[in-house]
């Protein structure tokens, strides 16, 4: 922190905000560490590994199922077997997946009878390796109360009216089983590349929370009133 | 094997859990925490050297949550796993293990 920081909130200190929980990870993290386990490094790359994926994996998925219907039965049946063929492999980084992702993965296809949205009602479970590290939003109290209370208000709260005659179906993930929703394919995108198709499945539309739309990307920029 | 350090903060949270019984039917307003991707990144280290395997780390959290409680946070099951089989393993010892997290403890809580 620069010396001229100089809000005039109250700083908080350390210890409010750590748990003992924390204090064990930490301990058991150095204790590891000296005891040549892993090195600092290591721990730090696995770290940087995990934060670093990214929702592009399952814009791959639906794109390369919306061009492909063979790829789409396969994704629909086994998605875990399915993903390396847009290289995405559950099983990385240690050869048994990732610590707390099992690898049953399972790919939620929306249809114009239902739509479909995830959520973890426990704590945060989230299908990493294909969308990367979930948004603060999933993660709140806030979301995961109430988006199996009032599936439609919230998601109305996002900017998404589902019609009435839309069964709504809201999926728990659990420490078992990860969930992915498979968007359909707006109208105005005939012809379009794999790559095409990609750039609209954002990751929010893998959430259930949005649909793709052929005029946004996640890359693009807002445009306000647009 | 019941380990002093871990299994003395998985009660506390379990009690925690039992306290919280009866505010709500939906799940409590558990905020996941900060330290979890710090903790992934260890198993993974673990598991990756073949110190830890992943698959029965897993078994064990599941194991666990179905025995204590199935509304414990994962990654707090994980923790209390991974950290039993440390010391099962005679890697750490909960002694060493107490001593560190007092040390650590005092450093976090250092504000000057």
């Amino acid at each position: 922190m620069s010396a001229d920081h100089d809000h005039d909130h109250t700083p908080i200190t350390a210890s409010e905000e750590v748990s003992e929980f924390e204090i064990l990870e930490v301990a058991l993290r150095e204790l590891a560490i000296e005891r040549g386990l892993f090195s600092a490094e290591d721990h730090r790359r696995f770290k940087e590994w995990a934060e670093s994926r990214e929702p592009a994996g399952g814009s791959r998925l639906v794109a390369k199922a919306w061009v492909d219907p063979d790829f789409k039965a396969r994704l629909l049946s086994d998605a875990t077997a399915a993903c390396p063929e847009v290289g995405i492999d559950w099983n990385q980084p240690t050869g048994e997946g990732t610590p707390s992702d099992y690898t049953f993965f399972h790919v939620l296809e929306n249809t114009p009878e239902v739509h479909n949205v995830i959520v973890c009602t426990l704590c945060s479970c989230y299908p990493r390796p294909v969308l990367g590290m979930s948004p603060e939003w999933y993660r709140t109290p806030n979301y995961r109360r109430r988006i199996v209370r009032w599936p439609r208000e919230v998601l109305a709260e996002f900017g998404l009216s589902i019609s009435p005659e839309t069964e709504i179906r809201v999926h728990d993930s659990n420490q078992k089983s990860r969930f992915m929703v498979m968007p359909m394919r707006p109208e105005g995108t005939e012809g379009w590349t794999e790559e095409q198709l990609a750039a609209i499945v954002t990751r929010d539309t893998m959430i259930g929370v949005a649909l793709p739309d052929p005029n946004w990307t996640a890359a693009a920029a807002p445009s306000g009133a647009g | 094997m019941i380990s002093a350090v871990p299994d003395e903060l998985l009660h506390r949270a379990v009690e925690f859990q039992k306290q919280s019984d009866g505010a709500d039917d939906t799940p409590t307003d558990r905020v996941p925490s900060a330290w979890a991707s710090s903790l992934q990144a260890m198993c993974d280290c673990l598991g990756s050297n073949g110190v830890v395997g992943n698959v029965q780390r897993r078994h064990q959290e599941d194991e666990l949550s179905e025995t204590v409680d199935t509304r414990l946070p994962g990654e707090l099951v994980q923790l209390v796993i991974v950290t039993r089989m440390l010391l099962e393993q005679g890697l750490i010892t909960d002694q060493e293990l107490h001593d560190r997290m007092t040390i650590v403890r005092e450093r976090f809580s250092r504000d000057d």
